[in-house]
């Protein structure tokens, strides 16, 4: 019965604790991506360790599938079209969007995967 | 701004996913899991189940804006923990060009008290579950599914009690639940899974191990606000 009481408890005041001494306050958010809103409001993506990890993981993952001749996500035709939709989506949503987009050229390349057409343009 | 497509949750349920729904109620009433302090515990069963049932899916499926609106034509989904903000997770949706199940916020005590639901009672029913599981329901292929935090339980009880495509890697950050909790998840659909949970991580405080250093270190991030937790989120 006290256990039935202790476990809830625990994870209530550990998260309580941890929310409250973050600053996140009562209604702020546990941000599950590092991102700032820019003078006009808009909200841009951080260039920090974990969101490059992330951005590495998922670039590594597509070179790979397009290596392995899987489809493209998304619904796109070609790995190409993919690819620049991607790098368009990039260019204004993220803090040194540059470094991001050469990360997909250069691990393509590295691939031995073709040069892509219409970039840049 | 950009804007993401996103699917409602109106489709009905195929049979097997109505069944599934279901199930909580027939094990309520069968009285499998319920402890000596039956009582207190089928209440508190009887309110999470209710409140999954009651509810249309509380989630959100967020598409890629442009992209496809058909769950088969991609290979990598994810999920955002408690206190989601919507437009963080529509950016990240379209940089990421993959879709998301967006857990929305009900304030830090509901999301609180979801997730103990969700950690403790999820085999009573669960809302999030069911619409994450639902919005996967057609997949022909293993999906890559990343979860963060309290979107781990979303994942483990959507793979548990409610079927996940077979065979999917489960990629689980912050976990909520413990490393054989998030196995045997993963073994429920025959996939794997990749357990992300770094020391001084909060949540090995409520993801016990049996490694007591581990347990222990959790208690630091309390004193520096969570931010090994929130700085292991998802992409």
């Amino acid at each position: 019965m006290r256990m039935l009481f202790k476990l809830p408890s625990m994870l209530l005041l550990t998260l309580l604790m941890g929310c409250n001494m973050s600053g996140c306050g009562m209604a702020g958010t546990e941000p599950f991506v590092d991102a700032e809103k820019d003078e006009q409001g808009n909200l841009r993506l951080l260039d920090t360790p974990r969101m490059w990890q992330n951005w590495t993981e998922n670039v590594d993952f597509r070179v790979s599938n397009e290596v392995a001749g899987r489809r493209p996500p998304g619904g796109k035709s070609t790995w190409n079209d993919f690819w620049l939709r991607l790098i368009d989506e990039n260019r204004e949503a993220r803090e040194n969007a540059q470094k991001y987009i050469n990360y997909i050229i250069e691990k393509r390349q590295e691939a031995g995967l073709p040069p892509l057409e219409s970039y840049p343009e | 701004m950009p804007q993401a497509w996103s699917r409602p949750e109106n489709r009905p349920l195929s049979r097997r996913m109505h069944r599934e729904k279901c199930r909580p109620l027939v094990r309520l009433a069968s009285g499998a899991p319920v402890f000596a302090n039956g009582a207190v515990t089928a209440a508190m069963a009887y309110a999470f189940s209710s409140a999954a049932r009651s509810s249309q899916p509380k989630g959100e499926w967020i598409f890629p804006e442009g992209g496809s609106m058909d769950m088969n034509d991609y290979d990598t989904v994810m999920t955002n923990g408690i206190l989601g903000d919507r437009d963080q997770f529509v950016l990240a949706v379209n940089a990421e060009q993959i879709p998301g199940y967006f857990n929305p916020s009900s304030g830090a005590l509901g999301d609180i008290f979801e997730s103990i639901g969700q950690k403790f009672f999820g085999w009573a029913g669960d809302s999030l579950a069911a619409g994450f599981s639902q919005g996967l329901a057609g997949v022909d292929h293993p999906m890559r599914i990343i979860a963060h935090s309290q979107g781990t339980l979303t994942v483990a009880n959507a793979a548990k009690y409610y079927g996940l495509p077979q065979g999917s890697t489960l990629i689980m950050r912050s976990p909520a639940i413990s490393r054989w909790r998030a196995n045997s998840a993963a073994n429920a659909i025959g996939g794997s899974m990749q357990y992300v949970q770094p020391y001084g991580d909060i949540a090995n405080i409520y993801a016990p191990s049996l490694n007591p250093v581990r347990w222990m270190s959790g208690f630091r991030d309390v004193f520096c606000g969570a931010c090994t937790h929130t700085a292991n989120g998802l992409p």
